[in-house]
């Protein structure tokens, strides 16, 4: 058996191979924006100088397409009908502005102009009747234009329409007959949840990317397939599930946050092999850390998401994205020193990287206090120049009059790591879970380094390092299994002990998990292997913010489940209140085999392996001698008492001063506090 | 505990306990979205979250909406007039809404609560939410046309709703037994202390990091500095007097038109905002209490401020205010406000903004100047229901841009409730929901449009307005055109059209359809093809 995870990032494209012999090959290359399979192609002709991939059995791929086609708006031309007198809502939004203290209110542009949203006559009121029929004439004509304005993709909603598809399918069914190559979203399909806005805003986003994905996964496929490899290869979604492409292709959507599913994945995947069970993941890359939340050994999935502002309501794994990364820029304005969110990036970069960037960042400022070895950087291939870090950092310490340069990196660091203590915050004691009780799992290049230090702001008293944190989330797509995900709106009262509503929830629930079973047996999967898991979205009456809970057939319990979910997150509940089912939701999964990291050799705790030496370091306002060791030479069971440095080629780690690490077996690092 | 001494590292410090505050206030709006009924909280975020010291100056505040920002402020200094800092004990929250104790309108209900830290009184959580109802003579208390605040529904003087921690159940009854939707309020009470407790337990764990009187005086510390970056900015308005005046469409009850005069004063490191001249106290509810006024200079003074300066009340300690006695600016007991908080208000940035457009360039025109305020109630007590919303419109266009289409600008930012949510909540139909087309100001550069919504009443209701720039439209600048006026239509069921007026209370018949529509903003400067 052999597994391929390719990762696609800004930067790089990560690539692992993984079999059950306990082998493992890493590649990272840089990724090809402009066509990212290019990217994997060459990755892929490296990779095989060093292993074979000709006879792999299962290939993951985790993918930023639909993400940057959004972001850098290079999506299709999209075109958007709805219910007559409602063509506007797409622009009009929520009429918010997007800044409060503003003289010029202002707004993200829609991802379809006017021109090309058009309403249709046709209405169905709030209980799923047709009060106004569907105009075929007006159709007709809209087509017409459509056809004219060259436009490659539509998008169809209409109120109501989960309530009473019919309307959206046979417009599905129009166009399709008159301009079979046309794409078309219907709302009912990709999202058949009240709230218009939010829905329609999500249809545009599927129609918008759609085509991109579908020509994208083709030339994925081909590319692979050059190189010898001809299973069908699956791709990573935004909820952690993995499905085949041909079927990712019709819900495209559903891969716009892919690229930070996989750093969630292989947090979870640390989280376990360590026997946790809540944990925060913690991925710090170069410009933008990524936090999200693990609670009793699964991965919170989120439905209120939003890219680039535009909000897109299918289920997510929850990720919190703030921009602090090593390539943070540090600056002083109006009195008060801010780290982020502008990043120098890869190019010009920190400015140790003596590639023209001469603003502080945090990989300087990291420099600057001797955490970083400028010889083993990027394990060497890389090289940094710490008299150019030096040199940014003491331009601002004297202008804020430090004593020293040092303490003002130290003060940077200050200033970054509690930005990302606050993000850590928003994921954990704010949604009410004491953080205590958590372990974190940090890795992207620059995660480890703070590992200690964000968890002691947090009073957690575990931290874990992956033993390839700079690809971790590559190896989290392998540890992905197929899923998909389906949802509608219900709003119904929550009657615990009558039959005949219960008889109907069980219906309504019974069709979306035939679609998910279908989804699965598409991905190649035998029915009786496919695993449902059901859920209600329950909100009180009256109460327009609904909660999720698990539903295993007993109303009784989900509305127990209820309350206390509703304890957790506002600190009350109301158990004689009557409560409404706001949305079904179920989770169709096939797990895929999985594989086991390679043992290290065993060592004890008294003997050191990996030592290389010792460094002076800035550490709590002065210098200190800090053990280094070299991960590659550490063995099981080894023990490290902070503070040290561990270094290997994708990143560091800092055991801080009242912390030890311990090396597992699997090469994870264990590190706690020493009480 | 320990207590850190200040050192060369000061800097840094500041700089994290600041997140740490805002980061706070903020999460005291997340918890209070979270937790609360109506619509009106829930989907539009009608409400504020605040902290202030026990001087009663501000320390930080979420970005929720502006017209709260200088009104809360106002609200804690007439609480510690009634309720000495002696007689403020652990677990108590004390409420207001009275226009005359800091308040600004009735529905808009205070909550505060002190920060006990080792036993001594340190801070205020506090946060204000717009209630969907608050008793009075019409459903949503908004009413269109009222001369009393006594109309306006349950007036609440600074008062104790929690003693120690334990609800006064006397004071919940009086109120929920002087309103129209009963567990929508009480919901809304217990979200609002939700957000208070969870406010108070983040200060404590802040305290128990830095030591409280460290705290405290970093909080100082970042008020000066505040105060100072202020100063900076204000340099940038040349020393001069600049004076503007524009009117409201009616005194609430009649057509008279209403005037409203700034004068502005800037001296060297200082400004002063002079209300003289403005008209007297009037008959309908358009009275704006004094804390509107202050809400409204602050909200100028902070979108013209570089936004990474904190708000915090050094922001503020530049600026004075005049507000003339008698006026309509400073208005006494028993005299009707409703109004002044969500139209008034609008008129005073239209008029402080007019005023500073005649020294400083990136000034816009004048964007929709009301926010079209509606509200739908059941006529029968049977199947109550009430709804409220207010509705965007055209930004007015600036000299690098034209205004944006159908949005919030200045003292609101609500959300709109989503149609779906609405009709499945609510006896009523939403026919039409669009951008009114070419009704914002010609110019080089073009106001932005208004909104068309369009409302059909599927039971008898009760229909309220309060809606300005009906008559005289949001002005252009430098030449370019103003923008169009609102206008706000009853069409019955035979299809005929009545005009109604931008204040009324009307009943509609089941069948009957609302339609507002809302003005655009001001055009900048003259058309390049000014034949156009």
């Amino acid at each position: 058996m052999r597994c391929l995870g390719i990762d696609i990032g800004g930067t790089f494209t990560d690539f692992i191979v993984i079999n059950d012999e306990g082998e493992v090959f890493l590649e990272k290359i840089s990724s090809t924006p402009k066509d990212q399979s290019l990217g994997v192609r060459n990755g892929l002709i490296q990779l095989k100088k060093n292993t074979i991939i000709s006879d792999l059995n299962i290939l993951v791929h985790g993918t930023t397409v639909a993400t940057n086609a959004i972001l850098e708006r290079k999506g299709v031309k999209t075109a958007l009908l709805v219910t007559e007198g409602f063509s506007d809502v797409l622009e009009i939004g929520r009429q918010n502005r997007s800044k409060i203290y503003t003289l010029f209110p202002d707004r993200t542009e829609p991802l379809v102009p006017s021109n090309l949203r058009f309403g249709i006559e046709e209405r169905i009121d709030s209980t799923g009747k047709v009060i106004i029929p569907l105009n075929l004439l007006q159709l007709s004509n809209i087509l017409d234009e459509i056809a004219k304005n060259d436009v490659k993709s539509v998008a169809v909603s209409f109120l109501f329409s989960f309530f009473n598809s019919n309307h959206e399918n046979r417009v599905y069914e129009e166009i399709k007959s008159f301009m079979p190559n046309l794409h078309v979203s219907t709302s009912n399909w990709v999202l058949p949840i009240f709230r218009e806005y939010e829905r329609t805003s999500t249809t545009v986003l599927d129609a918008y990317v759609a085509p991109i994905m579908q020509s994208y996964f083709t030339s994925f496929t081909e590319k692979v397939a050059t190189e010898g490899i001809n299973i069908p290869p699956l791709v990573l979604l935004s909820t952690g599930g993995v499905t085949q492409m041909k079927n990712a292709a019709e819900r495209s959507v559903e891969t716009v946050l892919s690229g930070l599913a996989g750093g969630v994945l292989g947090g979870l995947y640390s989280c376990r092999e360590l026997g946790m069970t809540n944990a925060l993941t913690l991925d710090i890359g170069g410009t933008s850390t990524d936090v999200a939340a693990i609670l009793k050994g699964q991965v919170e999935i989120s439905s209120n998401n939003e890219i680039g502002t535009l909000p897109l309501h299918i289920p997510a794994i929850a990720v919190r994205t703030i921009g602090a990364g090593g390539g943070s820029i540090a600056r002083f304005e109006h009195g008060i020193l801010r780290v982020g969110p502008e990043s120098a990036g890869a190019d010009p970069g920190p400015a140790c990287y003596n590639l023209g960037g001469n603003l502080p960042t945090v990989t300087d400022a990291n420099l600057v206090q001797g955490f970083l070895n400028p010889n083993y950087f990027a394990g060497g291939t890389l090289p940094i120049f710490p008299d150019l870090a030096r040199k940014v950092v003491q331009k601002l310490s004297e202008e804020l009059d430090f004593d020293s340069v040092e303490q003002c990196a130290a003060g940077i660091i200050e200033i970054f790591e509690n930005n990302i203590a606050l993000a850590l915050r928003k994921v954990s004691t704010e949604k009410g879970y004491d953080s205590r009780n958590f372990a974190l799992v940090a890795f992207g290049g620059a995660g480890p380094l703070s590992s200690c230090s964000l968890a002691d702001r947090l009073a957690m008293s575990t931290v874990i390092i992956p033993p390839y944190p700079g690809v971790w989330s590559a190896y989290g797509l392998i540890t992905a299994d197929i899923r998909h995900d389906l949802s509608s709106s219900y709003l119904k009262p929550l009657l615990k002990n009558d039959q005949k509503s219960n008889q109907i929830l069980e219906e309504a629930f019974s069709s979306l998990a035939h679609r998910g079973i279908q989804m699965c047996v598409d991905d190649g999967f035998a029915e009786k292997d496919v695993l449902i898991a059901r859920q209600l979205d329950i909100r009180l009456e009256g109460q327009s913010h609904e909660l999720n809970v698990p539903y295993y057939g007993n109303l009784v319990a989900a509305s127990h489940n209820f309350d206390r979910a509703h304890e957790l997150a506002y600190g009350y509940s109301s158990p004689d209140e009557p409560r409404e089912i706001v949305n079904l939701r179920v989770s169709a999964m096939v797990h895929l085999p999985k594989f086991s990291l390679p043992a290290l050799k065993e060592g004890n705790i008294a003997i050191n392996d990996g030592f290389i030496g010792t460094r002076e370091v800035y550490l709590r306002g002065g210098y200190r001698e800090v053990n280094i060791y070299q991960k590659s030479h550490l063995k099981a069971n080894n023990v490290i008492i902070g503070p040290a440095i561990i270094e290997q080629t994708d990143s560091t780690t800092l055991v801080d001063i009242g912390w030890k690490a311990r090396v597992k077996l699997d090469g994870h690092l264990l590190i706690t506090k020493i009480r | 505990m320990e207590t850190r001494k200040y050192t060369s590292e000061d800097i840094i410090t500041l700089s994290v306990i600041q997140k740490a505050l805002e980061n706070i206030a903020e999460e005291m709006g997340i918890v209070l979205r979270r937790a609360s009924f109506s619509p009106n909280c829930k989907e539009r975020l009608d409400f504020s979250c605040a902290i202030f010291n026990k001087n009663a100056e501000l320390v930080a505040q979420a970005e929720h909406i502006p017209v709260h920002i200088g009104a809360m402020f106002s609200a804690i200094s007439s609480i510690l007039d009634e309720f000495p800092l002696e007689t403020i004990k652990p677990g108590d929250i004390i409420i207001l809404n009275s226009p005359y104790y800091g308040g600004t309108h009735l529905p808009d209900i205070t909550f505060l609560m002190p920060v006990f830290i080792d036993e001594q009184l340190a801070f205020f959580v506090n946060n204000r939410a717009h209630h969907a109802d608050i008793g009075g003579s019409v459903p949503g208390s908004m009413p269109g046309i009222s001369s009393e605040l006594y109309e306006e529904g349950l007036i609440i003087p600074p008062i104790k709703l929690y003693n120690e921690g334990k609800e006064v159940t006397d004071v919940m009854n009086l109120i929920l037994s002087n309103v129209r939707v009963k567990t929508e309020r009480l919901g809304d009470f217990r979200a609002q202390r939700a957000a208070l407790l969870r406010g108070e337990e983040r200060l404590r764990e802040l305290s128990q990091k830095y030591g409280l009187d460290f705290l405290l005086d970093a909080v100082n510390k970042l008020m000066n500095i505040s105060e100072k970056s202020f100063q900076e900015e204000l340099n940038k308005i040349p020393d001069g007097t600049y004076q503007y005046e524009d009117f409201l469409d009616s005194n609430g009850i009649t057509s008279d038109l209403v005037k409203i005069c700034v004068k502005i004063t800037k001296t060297f490191n200082k400004i002063l905002i002079s209300f003289n001249g403005t008209d007297p106290v009037q008959e309908g509810n358009v009275n704006a209490p004094h804390s509107v006024v202050y809400s409204c200079v602050y909200f100028v003074f902070r979108a013209l401020t570089d936004s990474s300066i904190m708000t915090n009340a050094g922001l503020f300690r530049n600026i004075e205010i005049e507000i003339p006695e008698n006026s309509m600016l400073n208005p006494q007991n028993p005299s009707a406000v409703s109004s002044g908080n969500v139209e008034t208000s609008q008129r005073l940035v239209d008029v402080i903004l007019g005023a500073l457009a005649q020294s400083l360039n990136q000034i816009p025109a004048a964007s929709q100047g009301t926010m079209n305020n509606v509200t739908i109630g059941s006529k029968k007590a049977k199947n109550a229901f009430t709804y409220y919303e207010t509705i965007g419109g055209g930004a007015g266009a600036s000299g690098v841009k034209n205004g944006t289409s159908a949005i919030h600008s200045h003292m609101t930012n609500t959300l709109n409730t989503p149609i779906e949510a609405l009709e499945l909540t609510y006896p009523l139909r939403v026919k039409e929901y669009s951008i009114r087309k070419n009704s914002g100001g010609e110019g080089r550069y073009k106001g932005g449009n208004g909104i068309i919504r369009a409302i059909e009443c599927l039971v008898d209701s009760i229909v309220s307005l309060q809606s300005e720039r009906r008559t005289k439209p949001p002005y252009g600048l430098h030449g370019g055109k103003p923008g169009k006026t609102g206008e706000n239509f009853k069409i019955n069921i035979k299809g005929e059209v009545q005009k109604l007026p931008g204040r009324a209370t009307v009943e509609f018949y089941a069948g009957e359809t609302l339609v507002v529509k809302t003005p655009g903003g001001g055009g900048y400067k003259l058309s390049e093809n000014s034949a156009d």
